[in-house]
């Protein structure tokens, strides 16, 4: 062969390795699904035990819809990575009808502009988001339904929420495979469901935790007043924030316990969300409204310990929260972000949860002679004390609460299952029908907080396309679905839940902030302190004067007038610095790291070969010389 | 005894140390990952205890280094004529080029692995997913064999080392974005879409993230070993080729 010849050859041969490249590539793309292994340290990318459960457990056949706009996102300049996804969320599909044997049917749709496909995914609530110049509609959600009519939805799915993708998905199949939802009683002094605001005239969306366990649970809400019974459908009894409960509804409640019902109580020593106090002709009464809760009479017969005026404070978990905009967060001793060691990982509620945030919680304990047992499900740590719950109310800085905080070493329950056989507190009534005590061992939730049922505790909830989005930041959420799960006894979902929270923060880093601000608080105050007393004899000074006298200072008196200003000048100095000095430490180790793995290795590398370069010389020259 | 392979890689590798160019690399490669890490991708002041912000950078923290050092492959060997000598040797053309590509390969395995400060570093400051830093190690090493698989192929095709870099450079930018509407849309208007889906599936940064996000997944390792394997065997068929130039 001539080299022209040979030449031609070869690049023939290679085209010919670029397209099988490209084929084989395409090829090992579509067959090899499936195989993987997932390197997280919770598993995030792997079908979960409980995901698996439900699956498997379909009573009657689903058929699940899944659209994508394949043809559409094709044409997108940005559309690769949502194509990417939408694979993801496919296969996953696919991975769960084959686990499913048979009783999940998937149907993949590619609902192309003003087809009748189109029209279905509407009919189904999925979110249409147009794309493009000329505004086509691109859909990618799921619908599914069961044997008995009953629908539900996932409108889209947003990329950045892809570590809960799994738990959406045995969401919505565990929400169809119930052919009734377990009914959950609710009786609530706070207005969970949003009540209308006439001020603003509009009606607020409810609290996204009861929109959460809507989802699961037909929960039918119950007026306090005149409630003489708990209907015997009720399985679960939500009781939030009770106050001046008549004796007949306390009666209800105590013998639905002895029944055998299952409860969750969440009592508060101040409730952000009480509104109770709320009067339009009188603003300073909110301020001054008890916004306590209590469940006395029930708590001293079951001997549990709860003093509605008491907070915990705890410095270990106490929150960043910002209290004016423009100033830098200070942390709030009584608002708690709660982290793994204050859950209780050996109880399903909270196993798998990793934050829980609180608000002016308080503090549960056993009396001596209960005869219940109390399982902590959330405690404070050793650095903490409890505090007279009034000192909250009339307080603008959160700083003033480490004036003198003393931790006591004592680690408190914020929230427990009480466990045993529960005796009556209304042993008068003993009529017809009348329980003493329950027939068998029973089980109740106490929390000692209502906030953290809020939303400003654990979710942004924003407005997308007219659509609610709300993002978890804490497992407040799932905290209250797994409680009403576990007791409910279906629990599947638990194992889903919560194992997807990707917060990590710089544990250190806080530990040093911590530190930092216990160190400069102290000198802070002094600071303060003499402050004020510089501005009193000022004022003390200027007032002295005699009456004839007020335009005209003495010598004397201007000079210590002077002297006072440049004092009071120099504090409020200082005092800057000390703030600033809140975040040296900080900046001190983020400059180190900095320095450390930018520069340190590279020198020390360096250092390393010049040594080396000058050891080979050293040893050649010797070399020579010795041989010369 | 020894396989020609295994001799022909340790010879090569300590190559590299024979100079100080590799030492001047390192250096460069440390600072500038950590660099853009901490100033780029704001890793201190994130204060999640996750390497994103430092593997983020790492493609196109490759896309000028591995070129760097794929350029002195075969461009050098064919310029000072040591090719001939190197042929000579009882080694196969694919063992040769198995040799010097391991041989690279490892040299950058050793600058990526004395990146550990920063590891250290976030174990320091939080309880990171060390599974997920793990895999992002590996996704790492995998895009780097393939640029440098890429870069080999090209330094054979040309004597100029120089222009071995910037074909290499050109050809791993245009294989980096290929999910990318800069690449994609220069096929969409004409191209089917089968082939606009396929051209997407060989980007590189798509199955990079993927493996950085803490799976593994079959097709992910499938696509990097494959254009290891097809861009060696393409740059033997070029030496072989060549040879007789």
């Amino acid at each position: 062969m001539n080299p022209a010849n040979r030449r031609s050859a070869t690049v023939g041969t290679l085209v010919l390795l670029g397209i099988a490249l490209v084929a084989v590539l395409l090829v090992s793309n579509l067959l090899l699904r499936g195989l993987r292994i997932d390197l997280t340290q919770n598993r995030l990318f792997t079908v979960s035990e409980g995901t698996r459960e439900i699956v498997r457990g379909i009573d009657e056949p689903i058929t699940l819809y899944y659209f994508f706009s394949d043809r559409v996102s094709a044409d997108l300049p940005q559309g690769q990575p949502l194509r990417a996804y939408a694979t993801r969320v496919r296969e996953l599909l696919e991975e769960l009808a084959g686990l499913s044997r048979g009783k999940l049917v998937l149907r993949v749709i590619d609902p192309l502009p003003f087809s009748e496909e189109e029209d279905r995914a509407t009919s189904f609530g999925l979110t249409p988001v147009p794309v493009g110049r000329s505004g086509e509609n691109l859909y990618f959600g799921l619908a599914g339904t069961n044997a008995t009519d009953g629908q539900a939805a996932i409108p889209f799915f947003q990329m950045d929420k892809e570590a809960f993708l799994e738990y959406d998905l045995a969401k919505l199949v565990h929400e169809l495979d119930q052919v009734r939802k377990p009914v959950v009683g609710l009786i609530s002094a706070l207005p969970m469901s949003g009540s209308f605001d006439p001020a603003m005239r509009t009606l607020p969306e409810p609290w996204v935790a009861l929109s959460e366990l809507r989802q699961l649970f037909d929960v039918r809400e119950l007026t306090a007043t005149g409630l003489s019974a708990i209907d015997p459908d009720i399985g679960v009894l939500l009781l939030v924030h009770p106050k001046e409960l008549s004796d007949d509804t306390l009666y209800a409640i105590d013998q639905f316990v002895l029944r055998g019902g299952r409860l969750v109580v969440f009592v508060d020593p101040l409730s952000d969300a009480d509104e109770s106090g709320n009067d339009p002709q009188n603003p300073s009464a909110a301020m001054f409204a008890n916004r306590s809760s209590d469940l006395a009479r029930l708590f001293r017969a079951w001997g549990v310990e709860y003093d509605p005026g008491k907070v915990v404070l705890d410095a270990r978990y106490a929150a960043q929260v910002s209290m004016q905009a423009g100033r830098p967060p200070v942390r709030h001793l009584a608002i708690l972000a709660l982290g793994q060691e204050a859950l209780n990982d050996a109880e399903a509620i909270t196993g798998v949860l990793s934050t829980v945030n609180v608000s002016a919680a308080g503090a549960i304990g056993l009396a001596e002679g209960s005869p219940l047992q109390l399982v902590p499900l959330i405690q404070s740590s050793g650095e903490s004390a409890l505090a007279d719950a009034e000192r909250l109310k009339f307080m603008p800085d959160p700083s003033g609460l480490f004036a003198d905080f003393q931790p006591s070493g004592e680690r408190h329950v914020l929230a427990g299952r009480l466990h045993g056989v529960f005796p009556t507190a209304f042993p008068e009534r003993a009529g017809e029908g009348h329980l003493a005590e329950s027939a068998e061992p029973g089980n109740v939730v106490v929390f000692a907080d209502t906030d953290l049922l809020t939303d400003r505790l654990w979710v942004q909830v924003q407005n997308f396309l007219g659509q609610r989005l709300v993002n978890a930041f804490a497992n407040n959420g799932d905290l209250f679905i797994n409680t009403v799960d576990t007791l409910g006894g279906s629990s599947a979902l638990i194992g889903v839940r919560g194992r997807a929270t990707s917060a990590r923060p710089f544990t250190t880093v806080e530990a040093i902030q911590r530190r930092a601000e216990e160190r400069f608080r102290d000198t802070e105050r002094q600071l303060q302190d003499e402050l004020g007393e510089t501005e009193r004899r000022l004022n003390e000074l200027q007032t002295r004067q005699e009456p004839g006298q007020a335009l005209i200072l003495s010598a004397e008196q201007r000079t210590e007038l002077e002297r006072f200003r440049s004092r009071q000048l120099e504090i409020r100095r200082e005092l800057r610095q000390v703030r600033r000095q809140l975040d040296a430490d900080i900046d001190r180790l983020g400059s180190w790291l900095k320095f450390i793995n930018v520069w340190l290795l590279p020198v020390l590398l360096t250092l390393a070969v010049a040594g080396l370069v000058y050891w080979r010389r050293r040893r050649r020259r010797e070399a020579t010389a010795a041989a010369v | 005894m020894r396989s020609p392979v295994m001799s022909l890689f340790r010879r090569e590798l300590a190559g590299y140390f024979a100079t100080p160019v590799a030492y001047v690399f390192i250096l460069i490669f440390l600072v500038l990952a950590a660099a853009m890490a901490f100033y780029l991708g704001g890793f201190f002041e994130r204060g999640q205890a996750d390497l994103g912000a430092f593997f983020t950078f790492h493609p196109w923290l490759y896309l000028f280094l591995v070129p760097a050092v794929s350029m002195r492959l075969w461009a050098e060997e064919r310029k000072s004529g040591t090719i001939e000598l190197l042929l000579t040797l009882p080694v196969t053309m694919g063992q040769a080029v198995l040799g010097k590509f391991l041989a690279a390969w490892a040299f950058i395995a050793i600058a990526l692995a004395l990146t550990f400060p920063v590891w250290i570093t976030v174990n320091y400051l939080g309880n990171p997913d060390n599974g997920a830093i793990l895999a992002g190690y590996i996704g790492s090493l995998l895009m780097a064999g393939a640029f440098l698989a890429i870069g080999s192929c090209l330094s054979a095709a040309t004597r100029n080392q120089v222009i071995a870099f910037i074909l290499t450079v050109v050809v791993c930018f245009l294989l980096l974005l290929a999910g990318y509407p800069l690449v994609l849309d220069a096929f969409s208007g004409w191209a089917p879409q089968a082939l606009v889906d396929g051209i997407a599936s060989i980007s590189f940064l798509t199955h990079f993230n993927a493996i950085s996000k803490g799976v593994i997944d079959l097709r992910d390792l499938v696509y990097f070993g494959l254009m290891i394997g097809a861009w060696l065997y393409a740059c033997a068929i070029v030496v072989e080729m060549k040879k007789a130039d």
